[in-house]
């Protein structure tokens, strides 16, 4: 086959990743006690830009919409992250929630990642359309997704609720199939 | 298949988006002030014309966000999209695509 | 086995390194790599294919392409078979294995054919006629008529072949790869912009290789230099075999590449057989080609009877002679290229028949210098020949279209016809654009689109190659092309040619696939179908599998010549996707097995599914429904999961309620309105059920809300309505009540929840946890209490749909199956039950609660659910304005009651309808219907809920439930059938 790639290993790779923190956080991105409260705790601000993240040491904030972010931390370091963003938002307009447990992240990565998602997302992902740092939350074939970019590379993650995780990988495996076998 | 522009998250597959009927129906402050057909009419009845018409959307699988959408229903051209709470642009003798 | 007698020795795009082997109906043939299954078939002299639709007459190959009505097949055997292809689309591979369709025992000899025996008994509609005597005969002639009328056979098992569908996104989508596609497309690559050129054929270049003569511009150099520049380009990917069949709004196209069809069934396994592709994209280039139409005249549809441009394309592109004396009969200048080609590769041309008095048109002036014997003015107005064409009768033809002088026969074994050529604007037309006719090419022409696309090419009615090229480069840069006035050549439109005789044995085809004549047409016109429309749906014209393609034009013109209007007039019927048929595997894609849904599982799921838990879908989620032990039946397994809760403790998977935080100073206001009760009072560790209702006043979910902070609250839904009340409320916060500080999170997938319920509960629960102060006084009922349960942080909350005891359990999701094992093992003497829902369903049935999407539908009211008490009368709320309209105090609405059988055994199927009396006949009168009803362990009886016309007013009273073959018989009672007071509850 033409199209095989077997240069650097498989053509597609599909992943669960290990369990992570994560943060509900919703506020008035406009208010300054806002955005300094959450950079004060997890380092970045929320970015106000729609479907993009901010990637920083401890936390990665990404846009879910114009008053709502998932913020990514260490499984470990969750439930206090959540106190503390809590207390540093107590006076102002918002809500924080740890979400972690009820999402579960899986990544697709090599140089037929994006033939993979392309059959189940109607976002466009090519080139130049999807930077790295950009995130989105669309429909991965049935199924509500977050998906986002962390880096240049060909790696893509994709959040899904926990209840969807077996059937999402599932799909995204056989998804992946006609690029792995033998042709 | 629409392609919908979505105010915050913009061009997006209408698979993502949910239709919510007409728009700028406001609930009445006091219902109570209604007689039984004034208040059948704020639930049940809508303008449904062959044209112009003005609808709510909610991007369901994106920002979650509601929104308006001014659109021809006899031939799917979006004339506008404007935030909740907005005003519709009037462009109504502008932009005649 | 003879080798191919009608292939040329040299010439084609044919691979003659590479000869394969097929059968057709048993017999082995062989071709090369690079025919299609109908080049192969003529290349060894077969010409009878199949049969027609209707009067099962021999039928051959028509054309060379995807417009094919007659030469349609059964690909293959077994599940991977596919019924109706084109012979004319089938790339051929080593052993393919096709069979004609529509006929019985053989295409050869079909009994089927008797009936054109007889085809005046059948004229046009003659099924809306026949068939409708005696009443109900219908549904007995429809059987024999489809086994008559049915073509091939759909395969019966699971097809083992993958399909694909995936999203596509372009700048320019080109559609069809001929020279002004190819043009547009690298004119368009060249400008940088990302481009998807497709097209329905094994290689580019449209109909060149067809008409390989032609002129220096598409000499072999400007083909592959075209094709070798696309392929270099990084923005443009180029698709092969794939058609592009619809065409809808905002420039959404769909297209079905066949990936392996043509490498048959010894294809790589792990690629898919065809791949939809939804393509998205910014402008396109239509560059669709013409499809030519055949003449109307007397036994046109006879094999051996060939559009002319289709015996060119055999010629040229196959090597391949469709015969070797032919006839040619036309009305435009292009078949003499075809006779020309012929001519020059042996074919006698025994005379080309022009239907123009004058004929015009440099191939006409070259075929003249050639020597060929051209008839002006002249038409064939007959054929004869029962398998195969032998000869033809040809006939002067005046202006005013009448025959003048004699007839004469010509032998033959092939006749070319022309009718002119038909603009492929199937997909412009579905992309919502207008079409016009133009009289000269007398056919019809894209004329303005409201989408963003261009045509460029012979699909504008050019027929130069030339011009084509320039018109897609026209259409590549994004313009409108320039000199897009119609150059194709003129035709002398004659539909349909008179035959010798006018008897009623006229049979002049306009559709060959469903049988269609000008007779059929003239007829219905007669009987009052005068609109295109309904000219269609009555004689079937234009319906078959070709959708008409080539008979269109001819058929339109034919009404309009009985109507006496100018074409025009009439119009066209509408174009509608699928321009080419569409395999479900295509449509389906991997949508299929357990792929088919998403499944959605709870954090326990592992363990109840090997432990052999009858699941229940409930939305995507996979619930337990019961657990049999051994050798249980279901009405064992849930009496024994019902008794362990009623007289131990029962554990249940609680995790797919929906959960959701609200947040903010205002949450108190905003639950005050969504629900009908009052919120203001409610403290801080104590929970409250609620119910909330359309705008329309009617129920829409119900759950308990716990007050986690004085702005905190976390809400509860149903398992099936988690989704939809949580867009609910955020509808009603974005666009009605802004104003309102709440934010709203899903937690519904955070927490794992464990119901735990029976008189044992509490003594269970104070074993696992040290935090907790579980004594009746300190965690009353409608409570919650935060802290540790089996060493995990927890929220439990006590509350109980089962009317026992009871606890919910809430941990992180990741705890849930180790607090599930737990509560399993916490000691042999509490003796800890595992229960489904269906025991949750009998646990709540027999207290009389409400399930909602059970006992309420969307016309129920808490009025008729004997809900008042829930009702606040101390503030508006969405749907009380409803409650308060004249018709919901009707006292004869049907109302919640419950209903004991008189035979205390028997279980009434729910849904069963309720009577007054005892029935005598229809019309009864029905006051009701069962919603619920289950065998109590507890009662040791049926019980049964119901909503009954005037409800408890009937208390006592005796119904009658008609049921197969016997009524029984019930009376009306309270429906909370166990511990009405509640004690057990309150424990």
């Amino acid at each position: 086959m033409a199209d095989r790639v077997v240069r650097d290993g498989p053509a597609v790779t599909v992943t669960l990743c290990p369990p992570r923190g994560r943060i509900n956080l919703r506020g008035d991105a406009g208010d300054p006690a806002f955005t300094a409260g959450v950079a004060g705790v997890v380092g970045a601000e929320p970015p106000p830009v729609a479907n993009t993240g901010r990637s920083e040491a401890e936390a990665v904030v990404l846009w879910l919409g114009p008053d709502e972010w998932l913020i990514e931390v260490a499984a470990a370091a969750e439930a206090e992250t959540t106190v503390q963003l809590g207390n540093a938002l107590a006076d102002l307009h918002g809500s924080v929630v740890a979400v972690g447990d009820g999402h579960v992240t899986l990544s697709v990565s090599g140089p037929r990642s994006l033939d993979v998602l392309a059959k189940g997302m109607t976002l466009d992902l090519g080139p130049g359309r999807f930077p790295a740092g950009r995130c989105a939350r669309s429909l991965l074939a049935k199924v509500p997704v977050l998906l986002h970019r962390p880096g240049e590379q060909r790696l893509y993650e994709i959040t899904v609720a926990r209840s969807f995780s077996d059937y999402a990988l599932h799909w995204l495996q056989d998804a992946a199939l006609e690029y792995l076998q033998p042709g | 298949m629409l392609l919908i522009s979505c105010p915050w998250c913009g061009q997006r597959d209408e698979s993502e988006f949910t239709c919510g009927g007409e728009a700028h129906i406001l609930r009445p402050a006091d219902p109570d002030a209604l007689s039984d057909p004034e208040w059948a009419d704020y639930l049940f009845m809508r303008t449904n014309p062959k044209g112009r018409h003005r609808e709510r959307w909610c991007h369901t699988h994106g920002c979650g966000r509601w929104f308006n959408m001014e659109r021809d229903t006899a031939t799917h051209d979006i004339v506008s999209v404007y935030r909740m709470g907005e005003a519709p642009p009037d462009d109504r003798d502008g932009n005649s695509s | 086995m003879t080798s191919q007698p009608y292939r040329l020795a040299e010439g084609g795009v044919i691979d003659r390194t590479r000869p394969l082997t097929f059968s057709f109906n048993g017999r082995r043939l062989t071709g090369y790599s690079g025919d299609t299954l109908a080049s192969a078939l003529l290349a060894n002299g077969v010409h009878l294919v199949g049969r027609s639709f209707k009067y099962h007459r021999p039928r051959g190959i028509l054309t060379a392409g995807t417009e094919e009505p007659n030469a349609l097949v059964q690909l293959e055997a077994g599940n991977r078979s596919i019924p109706n292809l084109r012979a004319t689309r089938i790339e051929l591979y080593n052993g393919l294995s096709a069979a004609s369709v529509n006929c019985w025992p053989g295409v050869r000899f079909d009994a089927g054919a008797l009936i054109d025996a007889v085809h005046r008994l059948v004229p046009a509609g003659f099924y809306y006629k026949t068939f409708m005597w005696p009443q109900g005969g219908w549904h007995v002639y429809e059987r024999l008529i489809r086994r008559m009328a049915g073509m091939g056979r759909a395969p019966e098992g699971a097809d083992p072949d993958r399909y694909e569908r995936t999203n596509a996104h372009c700048d320019v989508l080109i559609i069809g790869a001929g020279p002004a596609g190819l043009a547009a497309a690298v004119t368009a690559g060249r400008s940088g912009a990302s481009v998807i050129l497709a097209d329905e054929r094994g290689q580019p270049g449209g109909s060149l290789p067809d008409v390989a003569s032609d002129g220096d511009v598409t000499g072999t150099s400007w083909l592959g230099d075209t094709i070798a520049e696309l392929q270099s380009m990084t923005n443009v990917r180029m698709f092969t075999r794939t058609t592009v069949t619809g065409y809808f709004d905002h420039n959404f196209l769909i297209a079905v590449e066949r990936v392996t069809d043509h490498l048959g069934p010894g294809a790589p396994a792990h690629l898919p057989r065809q791949r939809l592709w939804r393509i998205r994209t910014s402008r396109v280039v239509l560059a669709t080609g013409a499809l030519e139409r055949p003449l109307v005249f007397a036994n046109n549809d006879r094999p051996g009877v060939m559009l002319a441009g289709s015996a060119r394309a055999y010629v040229n592109r196959f090597a391949v002679l469709p015969g070797r004396r032919a006839v040619v009969v036309t009305n435009n200048d292009s078949a003499y290229e075809a006779a020309l080609d012929l001519h020059r590769n042996g074919v006698e041309i025994a005379a080309v028949a022009d239907l123009r008095a004058v004929p015009v048109g440099p191939a006409a002036e070259a075929a003249a210098a050639a020597g060929l014997n051209i008839l002006r003015g002249h038409a064939v107005v007959d054929t004869n020949g029962r398998r195969r064409v032998q000869a033809v009768h040809v006939a002067g033809i005046g202006l005013d279209g009448s025959l003048t002088g004699p007839v004469r026969a010509l032998h033959c074994d092939l006749v070319l016809m022309s009718g002119g050529w038909s603009p492929a604007v199937h997909l412009f037309s579905q992309s919502g654009g207008k079409l016009r006719y133009d009289e000269m090419l007398g056919a019809f022409l894209p004329d303005g689109s409201r989408q963003h696309v261009l045509c460029a090419g012979a699909m504008n009615g050019v027929a130069e190659t030339a011009s084509c090229i320039v018109q897609g480069q026209d259409a590549g840069k994004g313009d409108v092309p320039a000199a897009s006035e119609p150059t194709a050549s003129t035709v002398d439109a004659h539909w349909p040619i008179p035959a010798r005789n006018r008897s009623g044995e006229v049979r002049q085809f306009v559709d060959f696939q469903n049988d269609v004549t000008a007779a059929d047409i003239s007829l219905a016109v007669s009987e009052g179908y005068q609109s295109v429309e309904h000219l269609k749906r009555y004689t079937t014209l234009g319906m078959g599998t070709d959708q008409g393609k080539t008979g269109n034009v001819p058929g339109i013109a034919i009404l309009a010549g009985s109507l006496g209007v100018p074409l025009p007039a009439v119009g066209t019927t509408t174009f509608r996707p699928p321009y080419d048929p569409v395999t479900f595997g295509a449509i389906a894609g991997r949508d299929v097995g357990p792929l088919a849904d998403p499944v959605r599982q709870t954090p326990m799921h592992a363990w109840h599914a090997e432990t052999g838990a009858v699941f229940e879908d409930v939305g995507q989620w996979k619930r337990p429904f019961y657990y049999p032990l051994a050798s249980e039946t279901k009405h064992d397994a849930v009496a024994r999961e019902c008794m362990a809760v009623r007289r131990a403790a029962g554990i249940m998977d609680a995790t797919t309620l929906g959960k959701i935080v609200l947040s903010g100073p205002d949450a108190v206001r905003f639950l005050n309105r969504v629900y009908t009760n009052a919120w203001g009072g409610l403290e801080v560790g104590r929970c409250r059920y609620g119910l909330m209702l359309g705008e329309d006043g009617m129920v829409l979910d119900d759950g308990v809300t716990a007050r986690l902070a004085e702005d905190r609250f976390l809400m509860t839904t149903t398992t099936g309505n988690a989704s939809r009340v949580l867009a609910w409320l955020e509808e009603w916060l974005q666009t009605e009540w802004p104003e309102l500080d709440v934010y709203l999170t899903s937690v519904t997938e955070q927490f794992a929840t464990v119901a735990l319920a029976g008189p044992k509960a509490r003594a269970i629960l104070t074993g696992l946890t040290s935090d907790i102060d579980v004594s009746a006084e300190a965690f009353p009922f409608m409570s919650w209490r935060g802290g540790h349960v089996a060493g995990f942080p927890a929220r439990v909350f006590r509350i109980s749909y089962s009317g026992e005891l009871a606890y919910e359990i809430s941990v992180p999701a990741r705890h849930g199956l180790e607090l599930w094992a737990v509560l399993l093992r916490s000691g042999p003497d509490y003796a800890v039950t595992p229960f489904g829902t269906e025991a949750m369903h009998v646990l709540r049935a027999e207290k009389g609660y409400l399930m909602v999407g059970q006992e309420t539908d969307g016309t129920v009211t808490p009025i008729d659910l004997g809900m008042q008490w829930i009702l606040s009368t101390k503030k508006d709320f969405i749907g009380r304005r409803s409650l308060a309209r004249s018709a919901m105090l009707d006292p004869l609405r049907k109302r919640l009651v419950g209903l004991r059988t008189e035979d205390p055994e028997l279980v009434l199927p729910e849904g069963a309808q309720i009577l007054p009396t005892a029935p005598s006949g229809p019309p009864e009168t029905m006051i009701g219907h069962v919603t619920s009803s289950y065998w109590s362990g507890a009662l040791r009886r049926s019980i049964a809920l119901a909503l009954v016309k005037g409800g408890r007013d009937r208390e006592s009273a005796t119904v009658h439930v008609p049921l197969e073959g016997r009524t029984a018989r019930a009376e009306i009672c309270d429906p909370r059938f166990y511990d009405p007071e509640g004690l057990r509850l309150h424990g």
